[in-house]
């Protein structure tokens, strides 16, 4: 019967598409790992030469812009990583069904995204060498600190909710015989003698439970320490109450949009349409267009609120956003981050997975065009007095920033290159509730192709996947 | 001298002046200043005056900054920020039985809040609640919770790691199979 024989070639099927990035990168994956490489090169030169060459003076700050791109850079990439690691906590902690095929591409992008943006503080120091005086003399008034403090502390998180999902993975790719010593070493090592126990189970879905449960609170304080950096300084424009939330919503937002490009992009380079189907990318655009819609409000609760209290410097400040100055961008930014995106998306005709692309590539442009206006118009107008800053980036900034986000993008490539793409104990593990809380059995004709044919994985695909991998024949094999 | 209502069923005229008074004390807030007097000079002794701001954000509208009641000398006052701006403030006494109503409307240059240092800019002296324990104890308090998440994290890591490995069958399956 075709659906008892489905389970080992859907076994078979799901750890070959997993493994397609690390098996057969392609071509194409090395030229484009080849032009990032370039770029992030070219980035590494102009931050060499701005250590050499007199710090930031080459960079597009003055007396009265001392923040720009650096801090802007900042903000938006740890607000990628932020959505990657809340889309796979929240899922996992709400057990979405949808969640598998994508849970392990949000967390090496919340991870890749979590270390570049990490670098920009330092980036933007003068003396970057004094960097370990952050820990041996710390200020404790400093929001600065508790930045530090709060990044690292959400970096320990991100990983282990990256490295605790691939122990069961690493145990079921151990020894697939495709791989070359180095990686099946590399699995042995990260299985830690997984064998897919039901004392191993529970003690592994404890953790990763806890670990979820705790990355939320730690992503809400990490985003909201970070608008501390602004909403703490007595400054029109930053100093606002709304800043934690705001910076919150906006973070998860631009995440939620580089996770279904990063999903996109791997479904259609490894050909994943089965595993991360359309389904898969509607539901999370979906979570994009709430968010958008959540972040658009706030946006306008900030302006409010500020404008309606009228302190003149505050007005001032938004009439430069709104009507002056800053306009263009800020209305490009309400036009591509706000207003496309939820059309694209609501319109059936457009939420296409084309469609749905192109709305996360205008939310992350355009939510890192509203950081840069978060940063900039409050400091181009002098608090005491004085003429009215400009900023322009220098070249030595673009490509700072480019290389940077290169390098982000390199090194999700580079984790792909030995970690599964698809979370496949997970997504066995999905299956195998599923199909129990159906209360259909494995051995039952049909079981397991209650997705249109798309996931025909049986009651024991989760015992068979350890015990009998694909890779050794026939999976009825029996020790 | 002290307005003198003139009779019965004759509410006087009131005539409201508008002024800003500088800070004397270094660091504490200026005020605006309203005197209420009547058409011979004379001031107008225990009635209300609101003070308010112009705004024209989202269309024109007034902020209350408060309001105060009239000394001996006719004047009320109230505190008001100190943000360099010209602000358009209006004055408003709603009137009585005694006293007609009046209101003025002016514009007032209020001048920067020179740099003091924290303490002086909050305007605190001796005998104000100060906030120095929370200073002394919060850093503290949250460098032991980012410890204490620190440890339990890699803890937690650590024992999920060490009960897996202690989860294993005697004979490892992953030989079962091997071709």
């Amino acid at each position: 019967m075709p659906e008892r024989d489905a389970p080992t070639s859907t076994t078979q099927e799901l750890h070959a598409a997993a493994l397609r990035p690390v098996l057969n990168a392609g071509r194409r994956f090395w030229l484009l790992f080849a032009a990032l490489g370039l770029v992030a090169a070219a980035g590494a030169v102009a931050y060499a030469w701005q250590l050499i060459a007199g710090g930031l003076s080459v960079t597009g700050y003055n007396d009265q812009v001392f923040w720009g791109s650096y801090e802007a850079t900042l903000v938006a990439f740890i607000g990628f990583s932020y959505g990657g690691a809340l889309v796979s906590a929240i899922l996992r902690l709400t057990n979405a069904s949808w969640r598998g095929p994508i849970t392990r591409i949000a967390e090496v992008s919340a991870l890749a995204t979590l270390l570049v943006g990490a670098l920009f503080p330092i980036i933007h120091l003068g003396h970057p060498e004094r960097v370990w005086e952050l820990f041996v003399r710390p200020n404790f008034q400093s929001p600065i600190f508790w930045d530090m403090v709060a990044i690292l502390t959400y970096m320990l998180a991100t990983f282990i909710l990256l490295a605790l999902p691939l122990i069961p993975d690493a145990a079921a790719l151990r020894e697939h015989t495709g791989l070359g010593r180095l990686r099946r070493w590399l699995y042995r090592l990260l299985s830690f003698g997984w064998s897919g126990t039901p004392r191993q189970r529970q003690v592994l879905e404890r953790a990763l439970t806890i670990v979820a449960i705790l990355i939320v609170p730690l992503a809400v304080i990490v985003h909201t320490v970070l608008s501390y950096t602004f909403s703490l300084t007595s400054r029109p424009g930053w100093h606002s109450t709304i800043f934690g939330p705001y910076f919150v919503i906006g973070a998860i937002y631009s995440g939620v949009a580089v996770v279904i490009l990063a999903a996109l992009a791997y479904r259609r380079a490894y050909q994943l349409h089965r595993w991360i189907d359309d389904r898969v990318i509607r539901n999370l655009a979906f979570v994009m267009v709430a968010l958008g819609l959540a972040y658009g409000y706030a946006t306008f609760s900030e302006l409010t609120t500020e404008g309606f209290v009228g302190k003149q410097v505050e007005v001032e400040l938004l009439y430069g956003l709104l009507l002056e100055r800053f306009a263009p961008l800020f209305w490009a930014f309400v036009g591509m981050g706000l207003l496309a995106p939820v059309a694209l998306i609501a319109i059936p005709r457009t939420r296409t997975p084309r469609g749905i692309a192109l709305a996360a590539g205008l939310v992350v442009v355009a939510m890192y065009l509203k950081r840069v206006l978060i940063v900039v118009p409050p400091l181009s107008r002098p608090v005491i007095a004085g003429d009215i800053g400009s900023y322009l980036p220098s070249p030595v900034e673009i490509a700072i920033v480019s290389g940077a986000a290169a390098g982000g993008a390199l090194i999700m490539l580079f984790l792909f290159r030995f970690l599964p793409v698809l979370a496949i104990d997970e997504m066995a593990e999905i299956e195998h509730e599923r199909t129990e809380a159906a209360g259909v059995g494995a051995a039952s004709p049909g079981s397991g192709n209650r997705d249109g044919g798309r996931w025909l994985i049986g009651r024991s695909f989760v015992r068979r996947c350890w015990r009998h991998p694909p890779w050794h024949g026939s999976s009825r094999r029996r020790p | 001298m002290t307005a003198t209502h003139r009779g019965e069923g004759v509410p006087d005229v009131v005539v409201l002046q508008m002024s800003y008074q500088q800070a004397t004390v270094i660091g504490t807030r200026g005020q605006l200043v309203a005197r209420a007097i009547v058409d011979d000079g004379s001031p107008v002794v225990g009635v209300t005056v609101e003070f308010l701001r112009e705004v024209d954000f989202l269309g024109p509208r007034l902020i209350s900054l408060g309001s105060a009641m009239t000394d001996a000398y006719g004047t009320a006052r109230v505190p008001i920020d100190t943000d360099q701006a010209t602000v358009r403030i209006r004055a408003r006494f709603t009137g009585s039985d005694d006293y007609l109503p009046a209101e003025i409307t002016s514009d007032i240059n209020v001048p920067a809040a020179p740099d003091l240092g924290a303490g002086a800019a909050d305007g605190k002296t001796g005998s104000e609640p100060s906030l120095a324990v929370v200073a002394a104890v919060m850093p503290s308090l949250l460098a032991a919770i980012a410890l204490a998440i620190w440890l339990f994290l890699i803890g937690l890591s650590a024992t999920t790691v060490l009960a897996i490995r202690r989860a294993r069958p005697s004979v490892p399956v992953r030989k079962e199979g091997r071709s």
